[in-house]
């Protein structure tokens, strides 16, 4: 449970409790009915608190109908997240050179259509015209300009040596490359959450 | 599964999720008028990071059936357009 649930949970609780206590003021106006000294007294006195605490915490309710929203545990953010996240982790460290190709491909396209979409919403005014949106943007445009730099060294590499040779520094490169990737990635996303 | 599959599915659940989370937010609009900007705000900023979400994906899903050469992979820098600084 989120801090901000547990907080308005113990309002709500407070409220309620709150409301409840104050039927003991009944006790002082009219004692024979209710008091704690008879089984009917005490069932006066509880259907009392009972409502005196449903009345206060509809009261606390109405000022705090929801528990705040924590920015950082939206569905949006979760949706973006988790997705962002699948997109450019499931494309690292997969073993076997065609399929590691294929996932880089993949990863730059959608990381490109990210980056590009993220620069047409700022010069549109979607996005804020912050130095803190233009920096994020223009490092994750670094970061995807770098990630293509090491796959075309990859490729030019791959078809000028013969299949046995040792490919180990691109693909590290290249993997280097696309790590940095996917935190320029997420600081993109964040933009679009108010985050920068 | 293929590849395209998988992201027609994510792309669909995506779509299904906003359309679940407007109906929400339309409610608590309605229901707490008092929260009604920040509902809106949710709102809107679901619907950019869906319609974003959902762009990143397709291209994922388009790439999985182009070939990779280098012109395609060139193809893959960014707008080379320099973005407009925050101050102009």
């Amino acid at each position: 449970m989120s801090k901000s649930m547990r907080l308005w949970l113990h309002g709500l609780g407070a409220a309620f409790i709150g409301g409840a206590a104050t039927s003991l003021a009944t006790i002082l106006v009219d004692s024979e009915k209710f008091n704690i000294d008879t089984l009917l007294g005490l069932q006066h006195l509880a259907v009392v608190a009972v409502v005196a605490g449903i009345v206060s915490a509809a009261g606390y309710l109405k000022q705090s109908p929801l528990p705040p929203v924590e920015e950082s545990r939206t569905a949006g953010s979760k949706l973006a997240a988790l997705l962002v996240a699948s997109l450019v982790l499931s494309s690292f460290g997969l073993a076997g050179c065609n399929d590691f190709e294929r996932k880089t491909f993949q990863t730059l396209s959608a990381s490109k259509a990210l980056i590009d979409q993220a620069q047409i919403d700022y010069e549109t005014g979607t996005l804020p015209h912050t130095q803190a949106s233009y920096d994020a943007i223009n490092k994750a445009k670094d970061a995807q300009t770098a990630a293509v730099r090491a796959f075309q060294v990859y490729e030019a590499a791959k078809l000028s040596v013969n299949q046995n040779s040792d490919m180990t520094l691109q693909i590290a490169a290249l993997n280097s490359a696309l790590a940095s990737l996917g935190p320029a990635v997420v600081s993109v996303k964040q933009i679009y959450l108010g985050g920068q | 599964m293929s590849n395209h599959t998988t992201v027609a599915a994510i792309i669909s659940t995506t779509e299904e999720i906003q359309r679940d989370a407007a109906i929400v937010l339309e409610i608590i609009k309605t229901t707490y008028p008092q929260v009604s900007d920040e509902a809106a705000v949710a709102e809107s900023i679901l619907t950019i990071l869906a319609a974003l979400v959902t762009k990143a994906l397709t291209a994922y899903a388009a790439a999985s059936g182009a070939p990779i050469t280098p012109a395609n992979i060139e193809g893959l820098m960014p707008n080379p357009m320099p973005l407009t600084a925050p101050n102009s």
